[in-house]
């Protein structure tokens, strides 16, 4: 499909002998992909690797680390579950497990789900997740990576007075003056 | 008369001839000197059976040399197709060597394994710059550097581990790569 649109692009801009805009589409078409593959893949580095050859399920251990665009998850052991070879889903255990977004957002929790179709985080055990302006602490959060909503506490199972609870903490707004 | 006891003489030496030559035990390769190329074949095909007496393993080499000095025969460009009721890998190298007993198979040289299941057909690749294959275990092992391709994705390490047996593949170290998510 990209090859297409490249070729379109390439017959409505080129003109014989110009060089210098082949040289920039050249570029153009060198960059895109490059993007888009950035988006779509997911990095993968670590100790050791086990695969079941039957279904192409993986699992991976000793300092893992996981990157997709500006997504980034560490734990001690990561299992990927494939469907005709596509990603499903991540699941992330460590003691524990460290979710990062950018700068903008920081998590831990003892296992996370991520699932790659709908960019939804699922933080279990000890969950702990903080913006720049408040930290959210549950036994479950679901985070929303692409639209950075949080849902905490929905599905917690009950502690040991039969209450789910969430903490959150909001940082107090620094003075006026200061803000900017 | 001189003839015949000629004739009779030349029977006798040719009968004492045949005799001593036992056609059942070739000559000894500890005996003969080092570096003799011993056996020399042409298009090998070879067919290991397991216990149930399946073929497990299917070997062909263009060519294998034996040397009167060496435990392991030589393959030029030996092709193996591993069996087992649910997988079937094949393994293609440049240059191998096979143990005297038939059990232990090295390979070198550009080692490709690949592997084709599940529906639809998904292709595992590996690439290996060697190979030790246990063909009784059906185990394959390098501690090399190795590329695992699959589908979308890539991966390389150092050192593997495949159990064709349990369907099981282990990279050991240094692992890193990516899968596409598309």
């Amino acid at each position: 499909m990209a090859v297409c649109n490249y070729w379109q692009m390439y017959t409505d801009f080129m003109m014989p002998g110009d060089t210098l805009r082949c040289g920039l589409l050249c570029l153009l078409c060198a960059c895109l992909p490059a993007q888009a593959q950035n988006d779509t893949r997911i990095e993968i580095h670590a100790d050791t690797m086990r695969m079941d050859i039957n279904n192409g399920s993986s699992e991976y251990h000793g300092d893992v680390l996981i990157r997709k665009g500006d997504i980034e998850l560490r734990g001690d052991s990561v299992s990927i579950r494939k469907q005709a070879e596509r990603v499903e889903q991540i699941r992330v255990t460590g003691k524990p497990a460290h979710f990062r977004q950018g700068d903008a957002v920081q998590a831990q929790s003892e296992v996370m789900l991520f699932d790659v179709a709908s960019n939804m985080l699922t933080l279990k055990i000890r969950a702990r997740l903080q913006q720049r302006d408040h930290l959210v602490e549950s036994a479950l959060i679901r985070f929303d990576t692409e639209r950075q909503i949080l849902l905490a506490g929905a599905g917690n199972t009950p502690d040991k007075n039969g209450k789910r609870r969430v903490n959150v903490i909001l940082n107090p707004d620094p003075p006026v003056e200061n803000r900017r | 008369m001189k003839l015949l006891s000629g004739i009779v003489i030349a029977v006798l030496l040719a009968a004492s001839l045949w005799w001593s030559h036992d056609a059942d035990n070739p000559p000894d390769p500890a005996t003969l000197p080092p570096g003799v190329l011993q056996a020399y074949m042409k298009n090998v095909h070879m067919l290991a059976m397991d216990e149930t007496g399946q073929a497990a393993l299917e070997m062909t080499a263009r060519s294998m040399k034996q040397y009167s000095d060496r435990e392991q025969a030589e393959l030029e460009q030996p092709q193996i197709t591993l069996r087992n009721p649910s997988q079937q890998w094949h393994i293609a190298s440049a240059q191998g060597l096979i143990d005297r007993d038939r059990q232990t198979v090295s390979l070198h040289n550009r080692v490709v394994l690949k592997q084709q299941s599940g529906d639809p057909p998904r292709t595992l690749e590996i690439h290996a710059r060697s190979l030790q294959l246990d063909i009784d275990r059906q185990l394959a092992r390098s501690d090399e550097a190795v590329t695992l391709l699959t589908g979308n994705s890539k991966l390389k390490a150092r050192g593997m581990v495949l159990d064709n047996r349990n369907g099981r593949l282990q990279l050991l170290a240094d692992v890193h790569g990516f899968h596409d998510a598309r």
